[in-house]
């Protein structure tokens, strides 16, 4: 069929047009793979990065609720013994001094120290749940409820247990994390009731709601001064390993549903 | 079959993908700049190929200038994409581009009209690898193979390798081997078949999040 002209000139033209075709073929195929990479390595990066992140969450909380830990025990152990010292004291100056006078001045310095041992002891708890060491986290929640119930908002707490254990370790995190949605709820949400229901069946299923006055949530998560408070809430879920769904709109209350699984 | 014969074959099934390219185009609504260049690209090749086929087969005739004037059109439709994908899109840097085509086209023009397909083939080839060079320095944020602008580049990459030695040494091969050519030229309307198959894929990755913006026509 090419059997006029220069045949050379075809063979070179064929040979020319291949490599041409050929080249073409590599360079797309070596853009695919070289994005490709790109692509895995950028991700591996994120993926490690987050897992840093996590773990210097986890250390700063750690250290945090171990600097806790030492205030409460220094005030309850050492300043509330001294207090109480003090007041042992007072009561015996008080039976030996004889004066009117006196023994007001010593009734009001014991009603004073009365007063500064039980903040001491208020403080101590706040910081460290000693019901949370003793009789774990169901005891604990529920503790926390009464204490912060109020005329005028209630908080009501429930619990189904199950095969769920959560690890002794995770159980103080998860306190502060209901610790912290509940006081956000009583500060902001103007709630008649706020509702705990915690799970333990195949994983733990925790989900606090309130029937107060509820938010746009994409609007507080930009405001970075209201958002702060959302930020922590998730990251600490973050930091369990757990998964979020915040629910909430403006005259609809606020539901938060939070999952924990085995890390086993 | 005859030389002849199967390079006409190869020319309709061109003429078929790209008119089923520009249905492809018709059904999707999009808002990107360069597939609103392809779809004008599209269209002038489908009143170019109308007219050829009128010309050769109603009044038996051939009109290489309809040929000359679809190559001008894939000049500044093409350059205008490529200069906005690598150069910028503002107001300064498109007046700047407009000059430089408009001083080619009269170049090209003064020069010989036969020029334009060599010129083109090394133009777009060039520019394609630098887009090309533009995405390997990016870091992506998601596969490249999900870009329309990509396929839209391997279709004119793979398009005018195919084509360059062909276009340069079209003037040799039609006085040295007159009665090869049309054999020999059915591999410019086999590469028009991939490319218009690399353009109907980028129209196709449209999602329905591009919808309801701007609508061409």
């Amino acid at each position: 069929m090419l059997n006029s002209g220069n045949p050379d000139f075809l063979l070179i033209f064929s040979v020319g047009t291949a490599l041409m075709i050929f080249m073409a073929g590599s360079i797309v195929f070596f853009v695919i793979y070289y994005q490709k990479r790109m692509l895995q390595n950028k991700m591996e990066q994120q993926a490690m990065e987050g897992e840093y992140q996590r773990k210097l969450l986890k250390i700063t909380m750690d250290s945090q609720e171990a600097e806790r830990k030492r205030i409460a025990s220094e005030l309850h152990d050492g300043v509330g013994a001294m207090l109480s010292a003090a007041k042992l004291n007072l009561n015996f100056l008080k039976s030996s001094v004889p004066e009117d006078n006196a023994a007001e001045s010593i009734s009001e310095m014991k009603d004073i120290i009365d007063e500064t041992i039980d903040t001491v002891r208020r403080i101590s708890k706040d910081l460290l749940p000693a019901s949370l060491e003793k009789f774990g986290l169901v005891e604990a929640v529920k503790e926390f409820c009464e204490k912060v119930t109020t005329p005028a908002t209630r908080v009501v707490f429930e619990f189904t247990s199950g095969e769920f254990q959560l690890p002794r370790d995770e159980q103080l995190p998860v306190y502060r994390l209901i610790q912290e949605i509940v006081n956000n709820a009583l500060k902001h949400a103007k709630a008649g009731e706020i509702r705990i229901s915690l799970k333990m069946e195949q994983s733990m299923q925790l989900k606090i709601s309130d029937n107060g006055v509820g938010f746009d949530v994409d609007l507080i998560k930009q405001d970075i001064d209201k958002g702060v408070g959302l930020y922590n809430i998730e990251n600490r879920v973050n930091m369990l390993g757990g998964r979020i769904e915040l629910t909430s709109s403006p005259g609809e209350g606020t539901e938060y549903r939070i999952e924990l699984h085995s890390n086993e | 079959m005859s030389s002849i014969s199967f390079g006409t074959i190869v020319w309709y099934i061109a003429i078929i993908t790209s008119t089923l390219t520009f249905i492809v185009a018709l059904t999707k609504e999009f808002s990107s700049a360069y597939l609103r260049k392809i779809f004008i690209l599209l269209y002038v090749s489908l009143i170019c190929s109308t007219l050829n086929l009128y010309f050769i087969h109603i009044l038996k005739s051939f009109q290489p200038i309809i040929g000359l004037i679809y190559r001008y059109a894939e000049l500044w439709v093409l350059f205008f994409l490529y200069w906005i994908e690598l150069v910028g899109r503002s107001p300064k840097k498109l007046y700047f581009g407009l000059l430089i085509i408009s001083v080619t086209t009269l170049c090209l023009l003064t020069l010989g009209g036969a020029l334009i397909r060599p010129f083109n083939a090394a133009f777009f080839l060039t520019s394609s690898i630098l887009l090309y060079w533009q995405w390997i320095k990016k870091i992506p944020s998601e596969t490249i193979l999900r870009f329309k602008l990509f396929w839209i580049n391997n279709g004119i990459f793979v398009y005018f390798s195919t084509n360059l030695l062909l276009f340069l040494s079209e003037d040799y091969i039609r006085l040295n081997h007159y009665n090869e050519f049309a054999y020999i030229w059915s591999l410019s309307n086999f590469s028009a078949i991939i490319k218009n198959a690399f353009f109907a894929y980028a129209f196709l990755l449209i999602n329905k999040s591009e919808l309801n913006h701007v609508k061409l026509w």
